[in-house]
């Protein structure tokens, strides 16, 4: 478990940074999904919304590993490598979380999927593949 | 090799200057390296191309053999497409490499990197899902 720098942090706190998140299956076979509800719970914790995650749930189910990649309008770019915690269905956090995507998208979230940041790295153009952390 | 055909707004979607790609690929220790690629476009409908400027971690799992990805597309504002393939050659020379070379060197200049293309990656198309809410995941080839 590390945690993750100010700069990692506030890009994940961008509502207008795109955000993906890759999983793989224990056939080796990757997955990458638009999950505009990545965001940070704190620096060594990475949190998203169930909407309609179908082959991401299977995959970290499968193999308990997902990597995030975080792009600003900018062009800053953050590479994310986390290993899958647990499912929230309920509590607090799910609820916030569930309240915010339903304002947002008039969709119900089914639970909230918890990760922990293992390595954290540079993808800007200017310092691609710099290990931060 | 099972092959699939991108449907006509997935190209359209990689035509628009605004688009965002991520590339997903697989690490040696199965955990997954994921990129933001500014050069991907379609090279007829069942195959995709970017430029390599870096011999970065991306470059060296396909060219070590794991050579399944997936690439995530982003069109402004709210649509979204994966597509999954296999990564069949990287080119250093030739028409396909000049074409990228002309097009990603100069808009590297511009924004004052000191890098140019080093080689281009050709990946065969396997698969094409949504990912636009509340379709996502839905297979469209």
């Amino acid at each position: 478990m590390v945690e993750m720098p100010e700069e990692v942090v506030a890009a994940l706190s961008d509502p207008e940074a795109l955000k993906v998140v890759a999983t793989i299956n224990s056939a080796g076979v990757p997955n990458a999904a638009i999950v505009a509800t990545v965001y940070p719970l704190d620096p060594k914790t990475i949190i998203f919304a169930d909407l309609r995650l179908g082959k991401t749930k299977e995959n970290l189910l499968q193999t308990k590993k997902f990597t995030v990649n975080v792009l600003r309008q900018n062009l800053e770019s953050y590479q994310i490598r986390c290993t899958f915690g647990h499912f929230e269905e309920r509590g607090d956090i799910t609820d916030m979380i569930a309240e915010r995507v339903f304002e947002r998208t008039r969709l119900q979230a089914r639970g909230v999927v918890y990760g922990v940041v293992e390595e954290v790295y540079s993808t800007s153009l200017s310092s691609s593949g710099t290990r931060l952390v | 090799m099972k092959m699939a055909k991108l449907p006509e707004e997935v190209i359209e979607a990689l035509e628009i200057d605004a688009k965002k790609c991520m590339l997903a690929t697989v690490n040696e220790d199965g955990s997954l390296n994921l990129v933001p690629v500014g050069s991907m476009k379609a090279i007829g409908d069942e195959k995709l191309a970017y430029a390599c400027c870096f011999d970065g971690k991306t470059t060296r799992n396909l060219k070590e053999g794991r050579k399944k990805v997936a690439v995530a597309i982003w069109k402004p504002r709210l649509e979204g497409f994966q597509v999954k393939g296999t990564f069949q050659e990287m080119y250093d020379s030739g028409e396909l490499f000049e074409e990228f070379s002309s097009r990603v060197n100069p808009m590297m200049e511009t924004m004052g990197l000191d890098c140019k293309v080093q080689s281009v990656a050709v990946i065969r198309v396997t698969e094409v899902y949504a990912l636009t809410i509340p379709i996502a995941g839905e297979r469209m080839a």
